[in-house]
């Protein structure tokens, strides 16, 4: 019963279905029913990276430290008319602490003793080692420097270096990364031994060894900055280079570039419009991750005494006050702020990596 | 034919203008906007959070999940099973109201496309549906456990070792990544047996593998045993990742493509010892596969499943000799066959649809050469054409009135 | 008979495994070893075998994307085999290539319209003014709407995405396609529309096309002539119906048997094949395929058998076939009808 039931109207069927196939070709387009590959709408490239990246609590709180920092150093010394607001070298001549200096002198005369006590006032003209007051959010310095405001221009110095050489680095390590990987061979062999060595320098002895050169040749202080910056950028392109290496050789794999091939593109054209811009999600990652480390390497230095002259506000000359025990122990004012500013950065920077990471790897799924 | 030509009464011509000055703002509208990716992520972390808090619950008595098979010849039964994937797109109906029976002793094919919900409907049954996107939000999945019956679509996720790796066992599609490369087989094997058996003795394990290596049709099961996965060639991996599957003496194996990664010639075997396996052992198999032509050659149950439907189900005579649905003909005829020439492939036009935002009419509509009027109503139900062949297709409704 | 597009003359295809301490290779991987066959236009030459018989290698070596270690292309007259590589560019547009997986070949981070129009740019096809147009007319050619021209490849499903492969080798207007398994990463009812668009764009364009895969019943559809491959030499070559109906050596009959049939009624007699592939960097010795064979002799184990004319340019390499005899009609047993 079930066979007869089947038979004869199938046949007929598939029949109908087989010949409407070819007419329907030619009306595909135009019955009108909407297809239903096209019903559902997709999140633009941008905004997955986005969503990604803000489904990481972590990360969140990483970009709005960093958006407060990068305000705080850049916008805030802007507002120099609120009188909390000081230049970064501009010391504080106002306060109107006076000391008593008393000096016991013993005196013989005549077999008696006479005990003398001198006793001197001063009006201290210069406001140093200032306690927290509304003029100085964060007291001032030895120098009478306002602590608060030397936060900002200490931010700055760390910022800008830090940014200035990441993209030094990220530049000489694409070029020579990418020169590496892409060409294979010979190149390959001199440019990756090449970065061997600037990977077993020893990064710090060398950098106090110039630091303390530049010091004795009485190198300018600005001159120095720029000096420091290029010796960073020396010191650390090589991992960039190899990342970069790493992944153009993975990516020269791929069957797309096998298709660039069989198109006959221009080798420039193969590094820089298919490469490259595959390999700029990981360099953004490292970017910001190295940054962190930039910054610490920096205010070690000057924590040290060996990056900038101490009139310069970084927050590595701030916390090298913390260096005398006076400091250390009677004025976590001078020191405490800057440290917590270097811990923020690093970390805010590191959360942002992380958060990036994740976005831009396409295999990521939370 | 000219294409050319065809494609020049297309009526998105309207479109090429605006295309050709600015695609930008024609893409806006294929794009969601903040707006509404940041609603559906809001409804998608509700739902999630109340299906997780469920499924996480501890101490469940068994009497919730305790439940009564339909038919006592059946092992699984799937009923109305919905499994949806929370996406930030949209929620994906993976699986969107499937029903179907796995009877004892007997293998099932389902077959479909690339995302028409084969596989999450088996990763179902195990519960290992990727959480906290994947969900299974509604309908039945009842297992026959012998002297009882669970239901698993109910069971929270600490009562499932119960069933996984001892009553069901899958067969993966890619079977090196199946094995874990830094052991070796045999004790990957000896593993599971220790899995039931905590007690069991290492000689217990290690005789009681060799026998299995036997069984899967490996020549020197010594040397095989102390080798490690990436030694052994795919259709031997293939073959020890289905030795590890009979480890645990299931009562149903789930196989996910088990020949789609491997040769024409090394798949023959496969399928030989799955063929001769089933005949020793008393165990169903749910076979998902693409290819046609291995359902037929295994199956005795055909499902064919369509963008998160089962579109039609039979035997395998129902399916292959008598088919109902334009889709699952479409499908066969796609297909070319050997020694059967034609000059034109039949060609199903369009792509697999992705399961999201689906609207209530057939999902198949657009793509169906025999769409009708009737079809821009509901979704047609499953009708039943005779004792083991069912349809949802507007096509077969009256005749079988 | 036409125009010849592609000649293949003894072509080899060595890698070197291992070097000894002066960067001489000592051992080779044979990924193609001794291959010729002719390709006339608007015809197509299917390749079939299976992993790691060096269909894949070939197909790119006659394209030199890999130099080839010996032998000769000859590619519209011209060897290319031993051409200049900025002669070659100049050649590249009329030979393309299309790939199996349509995810890794096409370049993420470039819109589609880019991704197809590379090429024409490239080599200054066409006029500026026209260049959008020409772009739009071609992605029309291959079914595809002309508003994904901005569209990223990862907004398409894999059918789509093999259609912006098919489209970015046919905007340079190709002699020649090397069809690299284009449908195996597919869906069925997907694999049949490419497989109609490349017949179609064969028929409009002229274009011949090398087509490689191992699902047998799909070259049967789309090939002219078949050569069926294993361990890196060409086993068994003849038309389509030689292969297919007549077929001589046992692998060819083996891999015949093993396609699985769409037929419950049918009960395969499967030829199964017993071990695996052996390792193509240590091929076994005589013929490459009498550790699997049924009808292995003797002579088999020692001797490399030729690769010999039966007939009707029916080439096959089997010693049960040796000494080139027209001997096809006294082994009518191995009729597969």
């Amino acid at each position: 019963m079930q066979e007869s039931f089947h038979e004869e109207p199938q046949e007929e069927l598939k029949e109908e279905i087989l010949s409407d196939a070819a007419s329907r070709e030619n009306e595909m387009y135009e019955t009108g029913v909407p297809s239903l590959a096209d019903n559902v709408r997709i999140l633009s490239p941008g905004r997955m990276v986005l969503k990604r990246f803000f489904r990481s609590k972590l990360s969140m709180v990483g970009l709005v430290t960093m958006i407060i920092l990068f305000i705080f150093s850049f916008v805030g010394p802007l507002f120099d008319f609120l009188p909390f607001i000081w230049g970064e070298q501009e010391a504080d001549y106002s306060g109107g602490k006076v000391s008593i200096l008393s000096q016991e002198v013993v005196y013989e005369v005549d077999g008696e003793q006479y005990v003398c006590y001198y006793v001197s006032e001063t009006q201290h003209t210069l406001n140093n080692e200032g306690p927290i007051s509304p003029e100085h959010l964060l007291g001032t310095d030895q120098n009478g420097y306002d602590i608060f405001s030397r936060l900002m221009y200490g931010g700055r110095v760390s910022l800008t270096v830090g940014l200035v050489v990441i993209f030094l680095e990220t530049v000489l390590g694409v070029i020579l990364g990418g020169l590496a990987g892409y060409f294979g061979k010979w190149v390959d062999q001199i440019i990756m031994r090449i970065v061997d060595i600037f990977n077993c320098i020893p990064q710090w002895p060398i950098l106090l060894i110039i630091s303390s050169m530049l010091s004795a040749n009485e190198v300018e202080d600005v001159a120095k900055l720029y000096i420091m910056m290029a010796m960073l950028t020396l010191l650390g392109w090589a991992g960039t280079a190899r990342l970069v290496r790493g992944q153009i050789l993975s990516l020269r794999e791929q069957e797309f570039m096998t298709a660039a091939d069989a198109i006959g593109l221009r080798t420039s054209k193969k590094i820089f419009r298919h490469l490259v811009p595959n390999v700029i999600p990981q360099l953004i990652v490292t970017m910001t991750l190295g940054l962190g480390g930039i910054i610490l390497t920096e205010a070690t230095l000057g924590f040290l005494g060996m990056g900038l002259p101490s009139s310069y506000a970084t927050w590595g000359n701030m916390i090298n006050s913390a260096t005398t025990t006076e400091y250390l122990e009677h004025y976590p004012n001078m020191w405490v702020p800057a440290g917590i500013c270097i811990v923020l950065a690093v970390l805010a920077f590191n959360f942002i990596g992380d958060g990036l990471r994740d976005a831009f790897d396409p295999k990521s799924k939370r | 034919m000219n294409i050319l030509k065809k494609n020049a009464s297309h009526p998105s011509e309207k479109k090429t203008e605006a295309a050709s000055k600015g695609t930008k703002k024609k893409d806006a509208s294929h794009y969601i906007s903040a707006k509404e990716s940041r609603a559906i992520a809001r409804s998608n972390q509700k739902e999630v959070r109340a299906l997780e808090k469920f499924r996480k619950r501890k101490n469940v008595p068994e009497t919730e999940y305790l439940t009564q098979m339909r038919d006592k010849n059946n092992i699984v039964e799937f009923e109305d099973l919905h499994t949806y994937f929370f996406t930030d797109l949209g929620v994906s109906k993976a699986v969107n109201g499937v029903s179907f029976d796995v009877p004892k002793g007997k293998v099932v094919g389902i077959v479909g496309e690339s995302g028409c919900g084969k596989s999450v409907t088996s990763m179902s049954l195990m519960q290992l549906v990727q959480a906290p996107q994947g969900q299974i939000v509604s309908g039945s999945i009842r297992f026959d456990l012998g002297d009882k019956a669970y239901d698993i679509a109910k069971m929270p996720r600490s009562a499932m070792s119960e069933i996984r790796g001892k009553q069901v066992a899958m067969i993966f599609q890619e079977p090196m990544t199946a094995l874990n490369p830094v052991f070796t087989v045999g004790y990957q094997i000896d593993e599971v047996f220790f899995l039931r058996n905590k007690d069991m003795p290492k000689e217990e394990a290690k005789k009681r593998t060799i026998e299995l290596l036997n069984l899967v049709g490996i020549a020197m099961p010594e040397r095989v045993y102390r080798s490690y996965p990436h030694e052994l060639s795919g259709g031997m991996r293939q073959r020890i990742v289905i030795a590890i599957a009979l480890a645990c003496d299931p009562k149903l194996i789930i196989a996910d493509e088990p020949t789609t990664a491997l040769d024409v010639t090394i798949q023959a075997q496969i399928l030989e010892l799955l063929r001769e396996i089933r005949e020793r052992l008393d165990s169903s198999i749910m076979l998902i596969t693409h290819d046609l032509g291995v359902i037929a050659q295994m199956a005795d149950y055909v499902v064919v499943m369509y963008a998160g439907r089962v579109v039609e189900k039979g035997t395998a005579h129902d399916i292959f000799k008598h088919p109902l649905h334009p889709y699952t003909i479409g499908l066969q005829k796609s297909k070319p066959v050997v020694n059967h020439e034609v000059d034109r492939l039949y060609s199903i036009e369009g792509s697999v649809p992705n399961p999201i935002n689906m609207p209530s009419f057939c999902y198949f509509r657009d793509r169906c050469s025999r769409a009708s009027e009737k079809c821009a109503g509901e979704y047609p139900a499953m009708i039943q054409v005779s004792e083991t062949h069912s349809v949802a297709c507007y096509l077969y409704g009256e005749e079988d009135k | 008979m036409s125009e010849v597009i592609l000649r293949v003359e003894h072509l080899k295809k060595y890698f070197p495994l291992n070097t000894n301490a002066f960067g001489k290779p000592q051992r080779f991987l044979k990924a193609v070893d001794d291959v010729s066959f002719t390709l006339e236009r608007g015809k197509t030459v299917g390749i079939v075998g299976e992993s790691g018989c060096g269909k894949t290698t070939m197909g790119r070596t006659i394209l030199r994307l890999y130099p080839a270690t010996e032998g000769t292309i000859n590619f519209c007259g011209e060897d290319i085999a031993a051409m200049k590589a900025s002669k070659l560019r100049k050649l590249r547009p009329q030979m393309q290539i299309i790939f199996q997986d349509p995810y890794s070949s096409l370049s993420p981070r470039l819109p589609v319209g880019e991704l197809i129009g590379e090429g024409v740019k490239e080599h200054r096809l066409v006029p500026k003014s026209e260049y959008k147009d020409y772009i739009i007319g071609i992605m029309k050619q291959c079914g595809l709407q002309d508003y994904y021209y901005s569209r990223y490849p990862h907004e398409f499903s894999g059918g789509q995405r093999q259609r912006i492969c098919i489209a970015r080798a046919l905007a340079l207007h190709p002699k020649m396609i090397v069809c690299d398994e284009p449908v195996s990463a597919l869906d069925v009812s997907i694999q049949a529309q490419i497989i109609n668009l490349l017949r179609d764009l064969q028929r409009q364009e002229g274009i011949s096309y090398i087509f490689i895969s191992h699902d047998l019943s799909v070259v049967e559809h789309i090939s002219d002539e078949i050569g069926v491959m294993y361990l890196g030499s060409m086993v068994e070559y003849g038309s389509k119906r030689d292969i297919f109906d007549r077929p001589l050596h046992p692998y060819t009959e083996a891999l015949l048997s093993a396609v699985p049939i769409p037929d419950p009624d049918v009960v395969n007699k499967h030829i199964i094949l017993s071990g695996d592939i052996p390792s193509p960097a240590d091929p076994p010795k005589g013929c490459k395929f009498h550790t699997r064979c049924s009808r292995c002799m003797d002579i088999c184990k020692e001797i490399v058998p030729e690769f010999t004319d039966c007939g009707g340019g029916h080439f096959v390499a089997c010693h049960l076939h040796g000494g080139g005899n027209n001997n096809i009609s006294e082994e009518p047993e191995y009729a597969n009808a």
